[in-house]
């Protein structure tokens, strides 16, 4: 067994390329990621595959509905969620704390070692979209269990930031 | 197998780790051996998230290194999730943060 080291890890690697049985090789992986991965990141993800409209802002019950919204603990940070598929893209969303940067780099150079093979990984961070609102009433949910008082502003803030998260999504799918 | 040893910044905890793994450190070394492993005490916060290779083990296995800042403690789940879905080589990432002091006893009455 032999494992080449020479790949370009100061440099920074654009793009993770895996093998597998299981996905095809042509596969785009898109994962949006942001710190507690239980709205913002699914919110994106479910705009990218469809499950929300991107230019309708979507009620409280549709947001509700949405799989792995405001279900995330604290033990579930890191665990991918799959969202869904829509063409050749596979979509998840997961929550990486305050360590998304160098999580993710020290990921894609495991990914460069292991010699991986299939299509791109990209990587899509929602924080920028994120608001106060959303912030607060994320904390009163899931860290401190309030969701009478968290779920209403979390769901409001959403909201406030479809639009935002809107064209997020639309400039990652191009 | 790909060896990942991370703590918090890669500069102590896991290269001692790393260096145990790979029989370079005997099980009771002493200050200066600790001292003279290389790359002991060198990175800094901009480097977290690099791996950096310790040596090749006795089964020909890759043993790196790295700090992860905070995503020490979620990494693991990150990476053997994210392996598993698209199947990249076998990986044990270790996190070395607990190791420093033994886990408190549960004691029954």
């Amino acid at each position: 067994m032999t494992w080449k080291t020479e790949c370009s890890l100061s440099s920074g690697i654009d793009r993770a390329i895996i093998k597998s049985d299981k996905i095809r090789r042509d596969w785009r992986i898109y994962i949006y990621h942001c710190y507690g991965g239980s709205h913002s990141s699914v919110t994106a993800a479910a705009i990218h595959v469809g499950l929300l409209h991107p230019e309708q802002k979507p009620s409280w019950q549709l947001l509700l509905s949405l799989p792995y919204f405001d279900t995330q603990k604290a033990s579930d940070h890191g665990k991918l969620q799959f969202m869904g598929t829509v063409g050749d893209d596979l979509v998840f969303s997961v929550g990486l704390q305050t360590a998304a940067e160098p999580a993710i780099k020290a990921l894609k150079a495991l990914f460069a070692i292991g010699q991986s093979e299939i299509g791109p990984i990209n990587f899509i961070g929602t924080m920028p979209a994120v608001n106060l609102w959303m912030k607060i009433g994320g904390i009163c949910s899931r860290v401190l269990g309030l969701k009478g008082i968290g779920r209403p502003l979390v769901l409001y803030g959403t909201q406030r930031a479809y639009s935002n998260l809107a064209r997020l999504v639309r400039d990652v799918k191009g | 197998m790909i060896f990942y040893y991370h703590c918090y910044r890669g500069a102590h905890l896991s290269i001692v780790a790393a260096a145990l793994h790979l029989n370079k450190l005997n099980s009771h070394p002493g200050i200066s051996d600790i001292l003279g492993l290389e790359y002991f005490d060198k990175l800094q916060p901009q480097d977290m998230g690099v791996p950096v290779l310790a040596g090749y083990d006795t089964n020909g296995c890759p043993v790196y290194f790295l700090g992860l800042g905070p995503g020490s403690r979620i990494f693991t789940q990150f990476a053997l999730e994210l392996s598993s879905t698209v199947a990249v080589a076998p990986l044990l990432s270790v996190r070395t943060i607990p190791y420093p002091r033994p886990a408190p006893e549960r004691r029954c009455r």
